[in-house]
C-alpha cells in the first residue's frame, strides 16, 4: 500500500506518470498545485474517485474552497493536514511525483 | 534454531528528469551506487525526460561527455542491472529500445505497478 502525493498539475509529466504507477490499493494525494486536477472531470481521474484525496488548505489557498461539497469536491474526498498525517502513517510507502 | 530466508531490500529509483538537468540525475545515481554497496538490490525506473538518459552520446553544450554517463556506463560493476523503461514513455519519445544504451529492459504497465508495490523503498528523482 503506497502513498502516492503529487503537487503538479494535471497537464505536467509527473501527474502522468503518478498515475500510470498508481495499484488498486494504492492512493493518491493532490497538494500545492495538483489540486485542480481535481477540478477535471475525464474519465482517468473520474475511476480514481475513491483513490484520491485532496489537501484542504492548498485548495483554501487557491479560492477553491467553495467548490467543496459535502467534504469532497468533484467526488474526491478534502482531507486536511491531518488527515494527510493518518494517511501517511495507514500506507507503508510513500512516493512522491514532483 | 530458526532458520529465514534471507531476501535482499529493494530499492526503486525513480529517474524523471533530463541528464541535461544533471542534479537530479547524479543525486539518484548517487543514491543508487550507496544503496548498492550496502547491500541493497537496486532498480533503476526511467520515466519522462529521464530515459533521455540511456541514449548514449549525451554531451554539454561545450562538447564533453556529461558525467552521468560515466556512471551510467559502470553501473553493473556495482551489481546494478536492472534498467527499466515503460513502453508508453518510450511512445511518447518515439525512441526504440535500439537507440539505447545496452542492458535496458522496457516493461509494461502492468510490470510497472509491480516495481512500486513489489519495492522495500521508493526514491523518486
Amino acid at each position: 500500500m503506497t502513498l502516492h502525493i503529487l503537487n503538479q498539475p494535471a497537464s505536467y509529466p509527473a501527474a502522468s506518470q503518478a498515475l500510470s504507477a498508481i495499484n488498486s490499493e494504492d492512493h493518491l494525494l493532490l497538494i500545492e498545485e495538483a489540486v485542480t486536477a481535481a477540478l477535471i472531470v475525464d474519465d482517468k481521474w473520474k475511476s480514481l474517485v475513491g483513490q484520491v484525496s485532496v489537501l484542504y488548505e492548498d485548495l483554501l489557498s487557491r479560492g477553491l474552497a467553495d467548490k467543496i461539497d459535502n467534504g469532497c469536491l468533484n467526488g474526491f474526498q478534502v482531507i486536511d493536514t491531518q488527515g494527510f498525517v493518518a494517511l501517511t502513517v495507514q500506507h507503508n510507502q510513500l512516493v512522491t511525483w514532483h | 534454531m530458526e532458520t529465514q530466508t534471507t531476501m535482499l531490500p529493494t530499492t526503486l529509483i525513480v529517474l524523471r528528469h533530463s541528464p541535461h538537468d544533471e542534479r537530479w540525475l547524479a543525486e539518484g545515481l548517487d543514491v543508487a551506487l550507496v544503496g548498492a554497496v550496502f547491500g541493497q538490490e537496486v532498480k533503476l525506473l526511467f520515466m519522462g525526460q529521464g530515459v533521455m538518459s540511456l541514449i548514449p552520446g549525451q554531451h554539454d553544450t561545450l562538447g564533453k561527455p556529461l558525467s552521468t554517463s560515466a556512471i551510467l556506463e559502470s553501473l553493473a560493476m556495482y551489481g546494478i542491472k536492472e534498467l527499466l523503461v515503460p513502453s508508453n514513455e518510450l511512445a511518447k519519445l518515439n525512441i526504440g529500445q535500439n537507440d539505447m544504451m545496452a542492458g535496458v529492459s522496457v516493461i509494461d504497465d502492468d510490470q510497472l505497478r509491480a516495481c512500486f508495490s513489489k519495492a522495500s523503498h521508493v526514491l523518486t528523482f
